[in-house]
């Protein structure tokens, strides 16, 4: 059914049930999983900086976190015997899914319904973009 | 993984898309699988039609559920018909509410392509489980 999945993690606790989902549907279905972090720090992460522009944002080393994100996720994956790989795109998250999800060609995008400032029950504009945008199939998993 | 498994479908071609992958998901998670079909009452009703709107689409949808499952495989899991005069993606989210499902699965396309249609839209945003938009065009 699907060969090739792809799943948008910040490392956050409702993202990990992203990841949760995507691989049981991996296992379920034999597909390589595609793990990308490209969620932009939250501005508040910018101790006394000025109004955060996506630049500044990605100025104080995200690079770092999110190698530890996909880390975990990758760690995770292989315990379970899931095919992994991992992709660390800078910018929009949700460009930056829909690309990734493009190049590789996945038939299937695994995202949390909301995003780390997002209310309960409230689509984030991340799974948002991607579902009106995506090439292929969207999985919104409830994090709510 | 998924239990309890909802499907919207209007029975186009392009709705198999989606109700084939719900079907195949719910076969290899034995999930039960719950086929909501709906027609909105907001068109105005054609007077002298059927006294109860039920009737006709009822008999409708069973004969067309039936044929898609033969053209898909016959399942051996449960498949409940549920049909509804109300908007179409408000029946798949209320049906989902009565039968507690985990997942929904929705085709991606409304009238125009290229546009994520009003009732994976509408469902993707209000549902309280997950969701898996199929991508039928």
């Amino acid at each position: 059914m699907f060969s090739s999945i792809v799943v948008g993690t910040d490392g956050s606790e409702t993202a990990d049930r992203a990841l949760t989902r995507a691989l049981e549907m991996a296992r379920l279905t034999g597909a390589r999983l595609l793990v990308v972090s490209a969620y932009a720090p939250t501005a508040a992460r910018v101790t006394g900086g000025a109004p955060a522009t996506e630049a500044a944002e990605w100025s104080v080393g995200p690079d770092f976190e999110v190698e530890g994100v996909l880390n975990r996720a990758m760690v995770r994956a292989r315990s379970e015997g899931v095919e992994i790989e991992a992709r660390a795109p800078k910018g929009d998250p949700a460009d930056a899914i829909l690309a990734v999800a493009a190049e590789s060609g996945a038939d299937l995008i695994v995202l949390g319904s909301r995003g780390m400032q997002g209310a309960r029950r409230v689509l984030g504009s991340v799974p948002n973009k991607v579902s009106h945008r995506a090439p292929c199939d969207v999985l919104i998993v409830q994090t709510g | 993984m998924f239990r309890t498994i909802v499907v919207g479908t209007n029975w186009s071609g392009t709705a198999d898309v989606a109700f084939a992958k719900a079907l195949e998901l719910a076969r290899s998670g034995g999930a039960a699988l719950h086929v909501v079909t709906a027609h909105d009452p907001s068109p105005a009703p054609v007077v002298g039609g059927p006294a109860s709107p039920a009737a006709g689409p009822d008999f409708q949808a069973d004969v067309a559920l039936e044929r898609t499952l033969e053209r898909l495989g016959a399942p051996d899991f449960l498949v409940r018909l549920h049909t509804a005069t109300a908007e179409p993606g408000q029946a798949i989210l209320q049906v989902a509410e009565d039968v507690d499902a985990d997942l929904i699965v929705v085709g991606n396309r409304g009238m125009h392509r290229r546009v994520l249609g009003s009732i994976p839209n509408t469902v993707s945003h209000r549902a309280s489980c997950d969701v898996l938009i199929v991508q039928t065009a």
